[in-house]
Order: structure tokens, then C-alpha cells, then sequence
């Protein structure tokens, strides 16, 4: 049974429409990209999931209905999200920022939390070496791992991330897409991964599903997708993020 | 010299009285966003409730322990009750039900326990202590000891404990505190919780000093406002400091500028303010705002 399963997903932002309809699932263990243009309810889909907007149909994790749970509980049925714009707390040290991902994971594997921090200082040896700054003195690729080390440390079954590329160096970006890659194998981590970059998104994914104004246009595995030359001139164009779509979301998505 | 040192001692000790209510109140602007003018007489409930307890046998440390904890539930039943259906609204609509609830908290006091001045005995005794050459009563010394061993506690909790670093965290980014597991919305009560309870151990412990009355807390509260303002609202430190600043700079001031006497010491503070204001927005102590990425 799949982890995560979206049927039938409505969600609108003061009247609009952002999702028609949506229909996706994730596999525990799976690394699952969302693919699409600026506005195409990447970021929507995500927020659906984690319960930050309200949604119709349904939305079932671990075979529980959770569509219209407060995030809070979502996140502590092992949900985690990395929200666009990362979402670090800016005035409090990186440590705290670490110990409050911590906490998230409430009473489950609470005596593993001192190896999985070894883990992710591991993973990210810039969060240990910084561990008594404010996260907003740290740069944004730093905040970017971060707000992904935070998310992971909740020990989710499920991590929604979103857009990790925005406003990174390629390299970096790749570094942190490895580092999860790393962590899906070792944890039976499931991912679903929002980006807007596709083709870095497809060379690390499982899988992959394509949205174009808040539906499923097209799906599949990332190998075959790749190739699919229609699915290629028709979504995966552009590189260029700034060419297509009408913005997304400005100043609710933070 | 002793005069002067015997002048900031008990300036330092009416600051107490400021630098617990401003904390309260940068507790509460923190997590949400709100100005809370009734943060002065929530404390005068908890001084008359301590009074009540006390002339009906109850010794003065036990109704105090049982004040603070009806004050932590009275706090937090207030943000259910008054705050939690305006969150997010505009700032002055938050205002304007704050300073409703102090117009009606206090109208409810005076329902309850009468517009009569009472008396609450200090629990210090009537001695004298001599610091440093100074002279000082039992009860500037006591209730100002208790006062700083109440920030110090609170300063604790907020530093050190997982549950301060989640209400830390909830009020500083909500979106984010969610998606931890944390439930905002708790948080923000207990904040308010503790808030009134910082609040009552000030109203219940110089009680003794301000009498009891329906406005004991008004002149505080000012001072209170002045000493976030001073220190910067969105700094819980600066909140404290700029109280007990405030407290000995009014007290020096009625000492030793003439004119300033009585009620009339209360233009220091204001003109401390106003200096702040013009130079320093945030406070001495608090971040300029910005816009974050």
C-alpha cells in the first residue's frame, strides 16, 4: 500500500484555484519529483500533503485520512516539510533550529537522536561548525541544509522538499540532492521532491510526475521520462525558470 | 555618595516592579504580535485574590503559590477567550480589545472587591537592612529578591528547556513551528499563562508597598510600556533592563532635579522614551526590522 495517496485534491489561495484535481502517491522508501513551470501547484501539491492549505478530496498518509488535519498533527503522524524559502527560525542558533527538528519527532526513536544528529553533521559539516550562530547570519545554501537537516531530524517517514535549487549554486544543489539520496537508502526516507529544474530532478528520482495548472499531466519513472521526447518539448524544456508560467504564489508560499 | 547609592537601591527596587511587567508584555508581544494594556491589571486580580486568600487565614506564601497558579490558567484563558478569535486582525483592533479588557478587568475588580483602598501586610517583616551603607526595609529587599528570582526562572525556561524553545520558536516563525509538530496555538496560551504569572508575583508582592486598589497597577503599567519601549519589545532582556533603568532614573530624578516630585517623576521615564524614539526605534535592545528573503 502506498505511503502517501492523493486523490482528487481541490485547493485555491483566496478564491483561485490552485489544484484541479490531483492525484499522485508515494511508496515508503520512493524518491518522487514534482516536475512543472512556475505556478503549475508544485508548491500547492506540497502544502496539500502537510496541511498549510485548506484542501477538498482526499489526502491519506499511512493509511490514515489526514485532508484538513492542522499541520501540527500532520507533522507528528511523520510528515516532514521543507517549505520554499526554507523557513529557518533566523533569530535562533543552528543548534536550536537542530534541536527543534528534533523534537518534532515527538516519542518515536527519541534515543536515536543523538546518532542521527552525528548523521546529519555528517551529511552538512557546516551545521556543526556554525552550531552556536544565528541561522540568518549563515548563507543561503547553509540555510537550505539547514532547513533540510531540521526537516530530517523529525525522522519523517515522508519528506516534502521544495525547491532545494532555488537561489543555490548547481553544485550545491547537488550536494544537498545527494546527501537525501544518501538518506532515503539508509532510512527507508520516502521523498517527494518539488523542483522546477527537471533535469537534476529526473537524474536523481525514482520517479516523477508532471503538473501543468494543478493537474497530472504526465507520469512515470524518471529513466523512461528522461527519454520520452513529447513529455521533453512539452514540460522539460525550459532550464530557464523565468521563461514560462505566471508566478506562483508570491508572499503565501513563505 | 550614600545618599546617591541609597537613592539607586530603591530606584533599583520600584524597577522590579517595571521590569516584570515589561517582560510579561514582551512575552505576550512576541508570540502575538499583541499589545496587552491589560497585562497591569490582570496583576491587580492576582494582588486581590492574594488578599482575599490572606484575610481569610490563608498564610502569604501559600496564597501565593495558589495565586500564580489561577493567574497562569486566568492568563491563559484570556488568549483563548479574548485574543484567539481576532488573531491576525489589524494592530488596532488588537489594541483596542486589550484596552477593553483593562477597562473591564478593572471594572470587574471593583464589582468584586470594591473601589476601597485595602491593605495587604508584608510578609518581610518591618526591619531594616543596611547594604553597603544604605538603608533599606525588609520588604524592598525581599520583594525584589523574589522579583529577580522570578526573570531569572523565566529567562531560564525560555533558554533552556524544550518547552521555552518551542514557544520561542512558535512565536518567532508560526508557518515553520507547524510543520515541527508544534501547536502554535498552545504555545501562544501558555505564553500567555506565563506572562500573568510573572505579572502576579509582581502585583502580589509589592502589593504590600502600592495598596490595594482598582489602579494600583495603572502608573506601573506606563512604566512597564516605557521600559519594553526602552529596551525593545521584541527583546525579553531589554524589556527587564529598561525597567529597572526606568526605575532608578525616576527616583534620581525626583531626588535630585527640582520641581520633579510626586507624580510629576513620571516625565523622566517619557523623556527617556522620547530620546529612544528619535535615535534608536527598536530600542536599545531590539532588531530593527527588516525585510527577510
Amino acid at each position: 500500500m502506498a505511503l502517501l495517496e492523493l486523490a482528487g485534491v481541490l485547493a485555491s489561495y483566496d478564491g483561485v484555484q490552485a489544484l484541479h484535481g490531483m492525484d499522485l502517491s508515494v511508496s515508503e522508501g520512493e524518491m518522487v519529483a514534482l516536475l512543472g513551470a512556475n505556478g503549475a501547484g508544485k508548491t500547492t501539491t506540497l502544502r496539500a500533503i502537510s496541511g498549510t492549505v485548506a484542501v477538498q478530496g482526499s489526502v491519506r498518509f499511512d493509511g490514515e485520512d489526514v485532508t484538513g488535519s492542522p499541520a501540527h498533527r500532520v507533522a507528528r503522524l511523520g510528515v516532514g516539510h521543507v517549505p520554499e524559502g526554507r523557513g529557518t527560525f533566523v533569530d535562533l542558533t543552528v543548534e536550536e533550529n537542530l534541536t527543534l527538528g528534533a523534537l518534532a519527532r515527538g516519542r518515536r526513536m527519541r534515543d536515536l537522536v543523538a546518532s542521527d544528529l552525528e548523521t546529519v553533521h555528517g551529511l552538512f559539516p557546516v551545521l556543526r561548525e556554525f552550531s552556536a550562530r544565528q541561522a540568518g547570519a549563515l548563507s543561503g545554501g547553509q540555510q537550505q541544509m539547514l532547513a533540510i537537516a531540521r526537516a530530517i531530524l523529525g525522522r519523517p517517514r515522508l519528506l516534502l522538499v521544495d525547491e532545494p535549487s532555488l537561489g543555490l549554486a548547481p553544485m550545491v544543489t547537488a550536494e544537498i540532492l545527494q546527501s537525501l539520496r544518501e538518506l532515503q537508502g539508509e532510512w527507508g526516507l520516502a521523498v517527494l521532491l518539488a523542483e522546477q529544474n527537471a533535469r537534476r530532478a529526473l537524474a536523481i528520482a525514482d520517479r516523477a510526475y508532471v503538473l501543468e495548472s494543478g493537474r497530472v499531466v504526465a507520469s512515470g519513472d524518471a529513466a523512461a521520462l528522461r527519454e520520452d521526447a513529447a513529455v521533453q518539448d512539452a514540460y522539460l524544456g525550459a532550464d530557464d525558470p523565468g521563461r514560462s508560467g505566471q508566478p506562483e504564489q508570491t508572499g503565501r508560499t513563505t | 555618595m550614600t545618599e546617591l547609592w541609597q537613592q539607586v537601591l530603591s530606584g533599583l527596587g520600584t524597577g522590579f516592579i517595571y521590569a516584570s511587567l515589561a517582560l510579561a508584555i514582551s512575552v505576550v508581544y512576541q508570540g502575538t504580535g499583541v499589545l496587552n494594556f491589560a497585562q497591569g491589571v490582570m496583576a491587580t486580580v492576582s494582588a486581590y485574590l492574594a488578599w482575599s486568600l490572606v484575610t481569610r487565614g490563608v498564610g502569604f506564601w501559600v496564597a501565593l503559590a495558589i495565586v500564580l497558579v489561577i493567574s497562569f490558567g486566568f492568563g491563559a484563558l484570556t488568549e483563548r477567550v479574548f485574543i484567539r478569535p481576532v488573531e491576525g486582525a489589524k494592530p488596532l483592533v488588537l489594541i483596542t480589545v486589550t484596552a477593553a479588557l483593562l477597562v473591564g478587568f478593572q471594572a470587574v475588580v471593583a464589582i468584586i472587591w470594591s473601589d476601597d483602598p485595602q491593605r495587604l501586610e508584608t510578609p518581610f517583616g518591618g526591619g531594616s537592612v543596611s547594604v553597603l551603607g544604605a538603608s533599606l526595609t525588609s520588604q524592598q529587599i525581599g520583594a525584589a529578591s523574589v522579583v529577580l528570582v522570578t526573570l531569572l526562572l523565566a529567562g531560564a525556561f525560555f533558554r533552556y528547556t524544550d518547552l521555552g524553545l518551542r514557544m520561542r520558536a512558535a512565536a518567532q516563525n508560526p508557518a515553520s513551528a507547524r510543520l515541527l509538530a508544534i501547536d502554535v496555538g498552545r504555545m501562544l496560551a501558555l505564553g500567555w499563562g506565563l506572562a500573568a504569572t510573572v505579572g502576579a508575583v509582581a502585583g502580589v508582592i509589592y502589593a504590600p508597598t502600592l495598596g490595594l486598589s482598582p489602579g494600583m497597577m495603572d502608573s506601573s503599567l506606563l512604566l512597564a510600556l516605557a521600559a519594553a519601549t526602552l529596551g525593545g519589545f521584541d527583546s525579553r532582556v531589554g524589556a527587564v533592563i529598561g525597567g529597572l533603568v526606568l526605575g532608578v532614573a525616576s527616583n534620581l530624578a525626583s531626588r535630585y532635579v527640582p520641581g520633579i516630585q510626586g507624580d510629576l517623576q513620571l516625565l523622566v521615564p517619557f523623556l527617556v522614551i522620547f530620546v529612544v524614539l528619535l535615535l534608536r526605534p527598536q530600542g536599545l535592545f531590539g532588531k530593527a526590522s527588516s525585510v527577510r528573503a
